[in-house]
């Protein structure tokens, strides 16, 4: 097998930025297009330069076909060496153009035979790995906090073998790691969908969110809580018992609070590492006055107090 | 017992912020590395390193990536 200098097929050098190599395939398939071309050669020379641009415009496969080295020289004797793609796996990655099957030995041992896929989606050739799967999995608050077990269902549609589409439902238990976010996924190897040839399985991926909660709301991995206070509470401080997801806690409020304010429970959030904090807003609420006592006591402070809430207003 | 009782427990990996390498995306998402090249030139997504071979994409990257290709924007 003849190791091929994509490089010098298009006319580059091994610096070459992505855009030069656009710029260089176009150029070039322009001047080998066998409809057009006066060139000698023509259509080999096109082919060669759909083989070396299907390797060069794919960051994953110019990497791995760098990693060769540059002592190479075109028509070479070539073998390619041990492990020389570990940590690279393009192999089915998809061919976005050109007719795969005309590339050359060198490519075909390099990156394999994969399937053209005319919408350019990845597609699996033969001894690979299955598609991830997705899901949006619902969890609720307290799951995060103390880590649980949950049941899920999943549907999935897949061609039965007369090449129709049928829903498969399946049930899982999986584990929800303590601290986990909403937006955050969890992967279950193997999960996935069935690889091709004996490859095989992909994983699963299981995106998080949280059921709405009564009690709080979640933000990354702060909890907010909405507390109602009175407006003595707020205005003389208080110490005033406080629901968290871990139980109550007595929290004091401090003198001339305002509306909206924001109390910290450092480390009180979810759990983990950076565990999150708890931040109590306050929510001043008016009693009503609903009696001749309670009407008597705001008259009380509309004479005593001088308070006017609109003056940033200028009004 | 309830019948869900008897299903073995799966236990997955947390995909931690910024961990996904462009690899990893693509194979999740089953598109191509040059398609999420060209979304990163957009700053349609935004991968922590400089260089290619390092980029780590996060978990909110993987969301977007397939929003966007589930809508057709290809």
């Amino acid at each position: 097998m003849q190791y091929k200098d994509y490089y010098k097929i298009m006319g580059l050098s091994r610096t070459a930025s992505q855009d030069e190599i656009k710029r260089a395939y176009r150029k070039l398939a322009r001047k080998y297009h066998p409809d057009v071309s006066k060139e000698k050669d023509a259509e080999a020379k096109f082919k060669e330069l759909g083989e070396a641009y299907e390797v060069l415009k794919d960051p994953q496969k110019r990497a791995a076909y760098d990693r060769l080295g540059s002592n190479w020289k075109a028509g070479e004797d070539f073998r390619p060496p041990p492990n020389w793609d570990e940590g690279f796996e393009f192999k089915g990655g998809g061919f976005s153009g050109g007719d795969a099957g005309a590339f050359s030995d060198f490519f075909e041992q390099l990156f394999g035979r994969a399937g053209f896929h005319p919408s350019g989606r990845a597609q699996h050739g033969s001894h690979l790995r299955g598609q991830d799967s997705h899901a949006k999995i619902y969890i609720d608050l307290e799951d995060s906090i103390r880590g649980s077990t949950r049941n899920i269902s999943l549907s999935t549609p897949e061609m039965d073998a007369q090449g129709y589409v049928k829903v498969k439902h399946r049930s899982l238990n999986i584990k929800i790691p303590k601290g986990i976010k909403p937006g955050q996924h969890i992967r279950l190897s193997g999960q996935g969908g069935l690889g091709s040839g004996g490859g095989k399985p992909g994983d699963l991926l299981l995106e998080i969110a949280f059921n709405s909660h009564p009690l709080y709301r979640v933000s990354e991995t702060d909890i907010y809580l909405d507390l109602p206070v009175t407006p003595w509470e707020a205005a003389l401080g208080a110490k005033i018992e406080v629901p968290t997801p871990e139980g109550n806690v007595d929290l004091k409020i401090p003198a001339n609070s305002r509306q909206g304010s924001k109390l910290r429970l450092k480390g009180r959030g979810l759990p983990g590492k950076m565990p999150g904090d708890f931040f109590v807003v306050l929510q001043i609420a008016l009693p009503p006055a609903n009696t001749e006592r309670a009407k008597a006591i705001y008259r009380t402070m509309q004479q005593e107090l001088d308070f006017n809430p609109r003056l940033p207003l200028g009004v | 017992m309830n019948s869900h009782d008897l299903l073995p427990v799966h236990t997955g990996t947390v995909i931690e912020e910024d961990s996904l390498t462009l690899e990893q995306l693509c194979h999740a998402c089953g598109v191509h590395a040059d398609w999420v090249v060209s979304l990163v030139e957009e700053s349609i997504i935004e991968p922590e390193g400089k260089e290619i071979q390092v980029w780590r994409f996060s978990g909110a990257c993987l969301v977007r990536v397939r929003m966007i290709e589930n809508i057709g924007c290809r």
